[in-house]
């Protein structure tokens, strides 16, 4: 067995862990996006969302998540830009809409999961 | 190798500690924040060879955890990869000048990290030798005088200069910029004149002393953020700078050679010694140079031997014509 497959085996668990806690990420997500929806574009929430994209875009793709991975590194260079104060007029609707498209995949990700684990279970 | 991995997320500790086992042979720690590692690290005991350290973690970022962590005498020369998604100029900047070895980008590649944990142990097992060899010369330090003097080719570190890279680390650096498209840097190698002879008639100490000036002088006029300089042995030291900012300019030798002058440079019976500087050409990394990572850092040294050898035929040719 190569490394890499050796490597696939072991973080199985972990994978695992990762996707159960999507759910919950993806609910701080929308709470954060409501926040910067209610024009409270506080560097806080700004900030506090990047952290939770940054984790998710340095591993999904490691656990073979690349679409969520991409998905987050697009928020995230969003984000960076308007901290930055280098985004153009449209940034932060483009900011909402990536944002809706990272949510999107994350639930896509844990119902997937869910919806296997039932039928393990069963 | 005993490893202390840093990182906030726990999913990407737990994602270590399987990449670390699947590895194999080697002990590891877990530390969860910047000031976790820290503790861990004074703690009495064996002490790490290898450090993994996260850069966005809330409180001490890695940056700072890194400079913090080389302040400590015991961890100087300690290995250091920076495990972490942050792929920009300025913090792969940020990073090696607070210390940093290397550079692995996430998502991490299990092979790639083994290939560099490879030569993390390398160094590792190079940092054990000089601390076995340290303590045995500092126990015979009262009874020899001088000690040998260290081959004319060796990369020697020097400490506490602003700017300097090891030689691992610097070639890290320009290899993990090319890994980032990050082509607008302009390398320059400098050589000492007559090093050949300056070497044999200094002991280690005073050879290392000459060393030491010559990097000062470099440091002083290298300026500017994200430059970085290395002695690679032989009398040779690369430096590197941002292309659009950089203060490599066709005279950089001579400003050197002046800082050098205004300084003065000693041997160590009290005798002044005039340093020669020579410049090679300035290579810049780039699609259109068609020079990689590595390769361009071989070109500047090429660059500087050929001008080295140059000067001392024409040196040889002037005193047959005086004689």
């Amino acid at each position: 067995m190569s490394l890499q497959d050796e490597f696939q085996n072991r973080i199985q668990e972990v994978k695992q862990r990762f996707v159960s806690r999507l759910g919950e990420q993806a609910l701080d997500f929308r709470a954060l996006q409501k926040q910067l929806r209610d024009s409270r574009y506080s560097g806080v929430a700004l900030g506090e969302l990047r952290i939770g994209v940054h984790k998710i875009r340095g591993v999904a793709p490691t656990f073979g998540l690349a679409a969520l991975g991409d998905k987050a590194d697009a928020v995230e260079q969003m984000i960076n830009a308007i901290l930055a104060k280098q985004a153009g007029p449209d940034t932060k609707q483009r900011l909402d809409t990536s944002i809706d498209t990272l949510l999107l995949e994350m639930g896509a990700i844990f119902v997937k999961d869910r919806a296997l684990a039932k039928t393990d279970q069963a | 190798m005993k490893i202390l991995a840093v990182d906030d997320d726990e999913i990407i500790l737990a994602l270590l500690g399987e990449a670390l086992g699947a590895i194999g042979e080697n002990a590891f720690e877990l530390a969860n924040c910047g000031e976790d590692a820290l503790t861990k690290l004074g703690q009495a005991g064996p002490v790490f060879d290898c450090i993994l350290l996260d850069i966005q973690m809330p409180g001490l970022d890695g940056t700072e955890v890194c400079r913090r962590i080389r302040a400590k005498p015991q961890y100087r020369k300690t290995p250091i990869i920076m495990l972490t998604a942050m792929s920009d100029r300025h913090h792969i900047e940020k990073a090696f000048a607070a210390g940093a070895t290397d550079y692995v980008t996430k998502p991490f590649d299990i092979v790639e990290l083994q290939a560099r944990l490879r030569i993390a142990e390398q160094l590792s097992g190079q940092v054990e030798q000089i601390r076995q060899g340290q303590n045995s010369l500092d126990a015979l330090a009262s009874r020899v005088i001088t000690r040998p003097a260290v081959p004319l080719d060796t990369p020697l570190e020097v400490d506490d200069v602003r700017g300097f890279l090891t030689y691992v680390s610097f070639r890290n650096f320009i290899a993990q910029l090319s890994r980032g498209r990050y082509y607008a840097s302009s390398l320059v190698a400098l050589k000492i004149s007559d090093i050949t002879a300056l070497h044999q008639s200094c002991d280690e100490r005073d050879f290392r002393h000459l060393i030491e000036d010559v990097a000062d002088a470099v440091s002083e006029n290298l300026r500017g953020d994200g430059s970085f300089f290395t002695y690679v042995g032989n009398g040779v030291f690369v430096c590197c700078a941002d292309r659009v900012k950089s203060t490599l300019t066709e005279d950089f030798h001579e400003l050197i050679e002046q800082t050098l002058f205004q300084s003065g440079s000693f041997f160590d019976d009290g005798q002044p010694r005039e340093i020669i500087m020579l410049q090679g050409v300035t290579v810049n990394s780039g699609v259109f140079t068609g020079l990689g990572s590595l390769a361009i850092i071989d070109r500047a040294i090429e660059s500087i031997e050929e001008n080295a050898k140059v000067t001392k035929q024409d040196d040889e040719k002037q005193n047959e014509m005086v004689s």
